[in-house]
């Protein structure tokens, strides 16, 4: 009877550690082993399965989320989907099933006036939409899990989404943006072409703009790159100009102002095209990597070849940059600047990260790190899975600042303190360390990207630096 | 849209959940599961027509699961999976209580997390809400990870017990 207990208890620890993730291979046979020898261990398992399959569907926002979210009574609706939503619920995971079911094929609809241009590390809220690059669509709703992706109109406008967004087709010069974040291009072929989004129409007078829409509050951003869009308020009526430079926020009862987006909400600069002249030198790494890998259900998620992730919250990630500066004499560098092309990695919410600062430190006592090996263990600059930094390895040189919901664009330092760590460290290879200072306000907060050295078409981290003249 | 495909949508909604366990059950990962759950869901609905009205779909629906996940596990040959196909088969076999109510299985658990205590109830909250690992959940709770994975199992355990006897109850 006792071996019987013990067994039981090793079976459900076995049957814990495949849920959580921790189970390794010669336990998984083990676990095999169990379950082939007895019906009741195998009824033990379906049991144990069925728990940690209805509380993560319970506890996430279930098999329907975009439509879950859409109700009202969404946070008991979380808490008690069946007993509070009951029939309702039903129906609406009808509509949801009877409208994929039911979506006209592509090839069979005269109603096409898109396409998908590309994608990246996209995942959809459906399998069964023609999403594949090329793809052809006509009105429907595209649901971007994560990644990115690129619709054309029949118009011309081009309109990337980045996840987690939901988009409305509706014809070749209108859309709708339920939530989410999308960049426009629209040539003059599609002025006129219009997004609606909860609260206003924006109408395009030929431009760059994007939109977000806050899955929460409803609220409308629209933020103007080049040209000019006219924003209407569904409610009201009234209308704004927002020209090249300037955002709008409209709430679903207010349209607000047009604010420049110099302006605190937008307070960053991007720095500049890469600086020339006959002494200036660019640099690009020599190594490069980030630390803080994730693992789920025993699987490494959320990783990039290309990009090195940095992230600051439940799960923590560090970029490393390693530049060789063998050639370089000892005092000899009097200005420098360090370029990240930052890029979307599809993972993590933008609206969960607020405008977010990043530090960037030079690693002293010429650091040992490898490329391919460098994780939590053996980071040089921090110790723990947490990666706690180690203020005596670390000299601060910069700090910039990407805004709310932005995850492209080239950043980075422009700073005395960077041109005297290299200086003073001229002559071997050095280490920077760039992490974000700032937090997410609760779990899922965006993973900040920039490429790596092994991006195929976005620059590496690049170093400039100016010589001395001799 | 007929009245015959209202009443099969109807058992499809009805039934995802339970097809999400049962997929899950096994392949032994969720996001697998969602995969395959999208696949089966679609195959079920090219077979409406092979399906009987008032004979069990829950059954019909399982068995045209199992084959997706066999399906699966073909097309994804390389990967290591959880299970053979000899477990597999065995796991997929129906388990001997005939009218075992999904729905009321979930009422119960439900009423039975509401009992847990507290601390019991943070931890599964932050593990499953918060979709936090070990690792982060021993940080959160400054605890060991061997204690953080004790408490998982005994927590899991006592809602097992807890819904069979709910549902004993239930049932007398």
């Amino acid at each position: 009877m006792k071996e019987r207990n013990q067994n039981d208890e090793r079976l459900l620890e076995l049957i814990n550690g495949l849920m959580d993730g921790w189970i390794d291979e010669a336990e998984q046979q083990e676990l095999q082993q169990y379950l082939k020898e007895s019906e009741s261990a195998r009824e033990r398992y379906r049991r144990q399965m069925d728990i940690h399959a209805q509380l993560h569907l319970d506890h996430s926002e279930g098999l329907i989320p975009e439509l879950m979210r859409r109700q009202p009574i969404k946070s008991q609706a979380l808490r008690f989907p069946r007993q509070l939503l009951g029939a309702a619920a039903a129906m609406v995971a009808s509509l949801l099933i009877a409208l994929v079911l039911f979506w006209p094929k592509p090839e069979a609809s005269k109603q096409v006036f898109a396409h998908i241009e590309s994608t990246s590390g996209a995942r959809w809220e459906s399998t069964h939409l023609p999403t594949a690059a090329g793809a052809q669509l006509g009105p429907g709703t595209l649901r971007l899990i994560e990644g990115l992706a690129t619709v054309v109109f029949d118009s011309g406008a081009r309109v990337t989404i980045e996840a987690p967004a939901a988009l409305e087709l509706i014809d070749r010069m209108h859309c709708r943006l339920v939530e989410g974040l999308v960049i426009a291009d629209v040539p003059e072929s599609a002025i006129g072409f219009k997004v609606s989004t909860p609260s206003v129409d924006v109408i395009d007078h030929g431009t760059r703009f994007s939109i977000i829409v806050d899955a929460e509050t409803r609220e409308t951003s629209t933020k103007v790159y080049q040209g000019m869009v006219e924003v209407q308020h569904l409610l009201f009526g009234q209308s704004l100009k927002i020209r090249e430079g300037e955002f709008n926020a409209a709430g679903l009862e207010s349209l607000g102002a047009v604010q420049a987006f110099s302006d605190q909400s937008f307070g960053l600069r991007q720095i500049g095209p890469p600086r020339r002249g006959d002494d200036w030198r660019r640099l690009t790494t020599s190594r490069d990597a980030y630390v803080g890998r994730v693992f789920l259900d025993g699987r490494e998620v959320h990783r990039s070849e290309t990009l090195l992730l940095v992230k600051n919250g439940s799960a923590m990630r560090h970029a490393y940059l390693g530049f060789d500066l063998t050639d370089y004499a000892e005092n000899t560098i009097i200005e420098a600047e360090l370029a990240l092309e930052f890029a979307p990695t599809g993972w993590g919410f933008a609206s969960l990260v607020p405008e977010a600062t990043f530090l960037v430190f030079g690693v002293t006592g010429d650091p040992v790190w490898d490329e391919e090996t460098l994780d939590v263990e053996n980071a040089p600059a921090s110790h723990g899975r947490a990666l706690n930094l180690k203020p005596e390895r670390l000299v601060e040189l910069g700090s910039f600042v990407i805004p709310y919901g932005i995850q492209k664009g080239r950043y980075g330092i422009e700073d005395r303190r960077l041109a005297d760590f290299l200086s003073d460290h001229a002559g071997r290879p050095v280490t920077l360390l760039v992490v974000r200072e700032t937090a997410e306000i609760e779990n899922h907060g965006l993973v900040h990207g920039f490429a790596s050295r092994r991006h195929p078409n976005l620059p590496g981290p690049t170093l400039s630096i100016r010589l001395a003249q001799p | 849209m007929n009245q015959l495909n209202e009443a099969f949508i109807r058992e499809v909604t009805d039934h995802q959940s339970e097809l999400y366990s049962y997929i899950y059950m096994l392949l032994g990962n969720l996001h697998d599961a969602r995969d395959v759950l999208q696949e089966t869901n679609l195959v079920l609905w090219r077979k409406a027509n092979d399906f009987e009205a008032g004979s069990n779909f829950r059954a019909w629906a399982k068995r045209c699961a199992y084959y997706e996940c066999l399906r699966f596990r073909r097309d994804r040959k390389r990967d290591r999976h959880v299970f053979d196909d000899e477990l597999l088969a065995l796991l997929a076999e129906p388990s001997d209580m005939p009218d075992d109510d999904a729905e009321a299985r979930q009422l119960a658990l439900r009423d039975c997390l509401v009992q847990l205590p507290e601390r019991q109830r943070d931890l599964i909250n932050s593990r499953y809400r918060g979709d936090l690992q070990i690792k982060q959940l021993a940080k959160q709770f400054n605890k060991r990870e061997s204690a953080i994975k004790m408490s998982l199992k005994r927590i899991r355990d006592g809602l097992q017990v807890c819904i069979e006897f709910k549902l004993r109850e239930l049932a007398s």
